[in-house]
């Protein structure tokens, strides 16, 4: 049963050290596109422990769901992983066939997405569309599948789950939505949830709701989660280590304190000091200016040589335009690829496939 | 008090709006009529007033009303009832009457910046063409002033010149946001409403519009009238700070105040609710329990009874009169915290 974690049939949960779960290295997602080849994931590296969060954050277009679709490779076309390994629960990803993958998807890895309203199939009821993912992974009846969706929809805090299941979408508010889904996600105990952007499509009073929801489970269920989102807010809430993406590429990865408390990487710096935040005044006879990045975000197709953030970036020095930076550690589980952080720095200018 | 470290702002209240209500009727056809089955009331009886020079933050979450009084002020949707007065004209009564040079005169009295620029700009204009039209319209600048007075406007919202002969789609959003408010400054507005200016744009971009937009206030003088359901924004860049909920206002204070006191339980819940950039701070915690009402339901007395933590009896049938607390706080409420 799903409310006591350790007789639960997932491996995973009650193991004592913080394993690695997935590992993700050198990850190249590249959109073959009429203009020319768009490089939105470049060579990323990340992992996720047993029962973690792991945040990883970005602007729009710096790569963020792409390398989450990944995962479960389902990046759409004209999208195709071109290099990298995943290695997940000691195999990887990359090397299965599509049946194979259809064994991993919805069962071992789980996906709540951005808008609960185009995720759900708008004709057929919640029981009916929640219940035909436990008929197909474990192979159970009807009646046994619905007991079950019904459970989950319990835990997810839906009222009167019984009845919800004879319900269709439309029938929801976006909130309870949000809740089918993570419901959905939830349904075969996987070992790992992908969740994008969950509650940026909501309220805020709603959002709360949901991220209280979402801790909850996971420490009840002792699932890991890759939480996608942009907003630090939501980050510094959920997740127990960051990796911030920019362009494509990783600047920084830490433990969550120290991404907020001593940010290196000149990128997760100014995104930090860029936001306005509601528990600092900003009164005054001249009203202080928020410390803006300069310029935008570059286009992926021809993206700028050495370090992708050096046309943007406040510390670049003549190299950075021509050295791309590599992930280096510079304490304990805190890297940066930075050259002003002492990160090793590989030649670009010329060597553009 | 840290509401007093607030400069006081000095001009006077040039724009009050009183009592200001838009209604939806629910039709039910039938197969030989069609009846009323109920009315959604969007924005219910709402004043408030601006004073010159300042900002007026107005915040909800979505289905609360703010973009219809935004709408209703400007008469792009008809308000039922209530009145607006700018500069004491009562302009509600100006376009209900259809005084065609009055009404040009209001229009450039007020402007507004939408929330999506990209689908506010007419593709198929250059940046150029989008800024001459209210010169065309308006005609209060001389022909041929209008190309020194196009680039004067880009160089203030930090465009280049050879941008005013490119179309929205070459640009960016914040650059598509930035023709947006050119635009709405291209008529010397004294206030601009802006709904949402940078909830559409990425992360790294809204430093820059929302630094903008105080710029231009300072050098220019600016009113904002600002709707966001965001609050780090909001906190930046307002002086006072109106609440709502289901149509109706619950709370108006300094920025400052509000944020730091929040008297109103669903004031309070909301700030509770936003999650904080720091791992340390107990941010982002829902206290609020359900969902909002359906506006074509709503609960009788105040509106926030059926998910207020503090509801009294009298709460139940005696709506909350918006009253002065201490100072310039207004709250809405029976039991305010």
């Amino acid at each position: 049963m799903l409310s006591t974690p350790a007789s639960s049939n997932s491996p995973l949960i009650g193991a004592a050290a913080p394993a690695l779960l997935l590992r993700v290295s050198g990850l190249a997602v590249h959109f073959f596109t009429g203009d020319g080849v768009v490089r939105a994931v470049d060579g990323v590296d990340y992992q996720v422990r047993q029962k973690e969060t792991l945040g990883l954050v970005g602007e729009s277009g710096s790569g963020k769901t792409v390398s989450s679709l990944a995962l479960l490779r389902l990046v759409p076309r004209p999208a195709r992983v071109v290099s990298g390994r995943i290695a997940f629960e000691g195999e990887d990803l990359l090397a299965k066939s599509e049946r194979q993958m259809q064994a991993v998807r919805g069962k071992r890895i789980a996906m709540i997405f951005q808008n609960p309203a185009y995720s759900l199939n708008p004709i057929y009821s919640i029981g009916d569309q929640l219940g035909q993912i436990l008929r197909w992974h474990d192979k159970i009846g009807r009646k046994e599948s619905l007991a079950r969706v019904a459970e989950l929809l319990r835990l997810v805090g839906i009222t009167d789950p019984v009845s919800r299941l004879t319900q269709f979408p439309h029938e929801l508010s976006g909130g309870m939505k949000q809740r089918v889904c993570i419901a959905r996600a939830l349904l075969c105990n996987p070992a790992l949830v992908l969740a994008d952007e969950p509650t940026t499509n909501l309220d805020v009073t709603i959002q709360a709701q949901i991220l209280d929801l979402l801790d909850e489970l996971k420490g009840r269920l002792g699932t890991s989660m890759l939480l996608v989102t942009h907003d630090m807010g939501v980050v510094a809430r959920m997740a127990n280590r960051v990796t911030v993406m920019y362009a494509g590429r990783i600047c920084e990865t830490g433990e969550v304190r120290t991404i907020f408390r001593d940010p290196q990487h000149p990128y997760t710096r100014a995104l930090l000091e860029s936001m306005p935040r509601i528990d600092q005044s900003y009164s005054g006879p001249v009203k202080p200016r928020l410390a803006a990045i300069a310029g935008r975000p570059p286009n992926l197709i021809a993206p700028p040589s050495g370090c992708r953030f050096h046309t943007r970036c406040p510390e670049a020095v003549p190299d950075c335009q021509r050295l791309l930076p590599e992930m280096a550690e510079i304490s304990p589980g805190h890297a940066v690829s930075c050259l002003r952080r002492g990160s090793p720095g590989r030649e670009t200018v010329g060597a553009v496939a | 008090m840290i509401a007093a470290m607030r400069a006081a702002p000095t001009g006077e209240e040039f724009f009050r709006i009183e009592g200001l209500t838009k209604l939806y009727p629910v039709l039910r056809r039938g197969l030989f009529r069609t009846r009323e089955a109920g009315v959604i009331r969007a924005v219910d009886d709402i004043s408030f007033s601006i004073r010159r020079g300042e900002t007026l933050g107005l915040v909800g979450e979505s289905g609360c009303g703010k973009t219809t009084t935004a709408r209703a002020i400007l008469h792009l949707v008809e308000p039922t009832s209530g009145s607006v007065h700018f500069d004491d004209i009562d302009i509600l009564r100006v376009f209900r009457e259809g005084r065609r040079e009055e009404e040009l005169a209001v229009r450039r009295g007020i402007q507004y910046v939408f929330q999506d620029p990209y689908l506010s700009l007419n593709p198929r204009w250059s940046v150029a063409q989008t800024i001459y039209e209210p010169f065309r319209v308006h005609g209060h600048v001389p022909r041929d002033q209008w190309e020194n007075r196009l680039m004067e406007l880009l160089d203030l919202v930090g465009l280049e010149e050879y941008h005013a002969w490119r179309y929205p789609h070459e640009f960016s959003g914040g650059q598509r946001q930035r023709v947006g408010i050119a635009r709405a400054l291209a008529v010397e507005p004294s206030i601009v409403i802006c709904d949402e200016p940078v909830s559409s744009l990425d992360v790294s971009v809204r430093a820059q519009i929302l630094n903008l937009l105080a710029e231009l206030q300072e050098s220019l003088g600016l009113t904002y009238l600002y709707i966001s359901h965001d609050l780090g924004s909001v906190r930046y860049i307002s002086d006072r700070v109106a609440v709502m909920y289901l149509g109706k206002i619950v709370e108006i204070a300094g920025v400052d105040e509000l944020f730091a006191h929040p008297r109103h339980h669903y004031t309070h819940a909301l700030l509770a609710a936003i999650p904080v950039p720091d791992p340390d701070v107990r941010a982002g915690r829902s206290l609020l329990k359900g969902e909002v009402p359906s506006a074509m339901n709503m609960p009788a007395g105040c509106r926030f009874h059926t998910r207020c933590p503090a509801a009294l009896p009298q709460c139940r049938e005696i709506p909350p009169p918006l009253v002065p607390t201490e100072g310039n706080h207004f709250v809405a409420c029976h039991n305010p915290r």
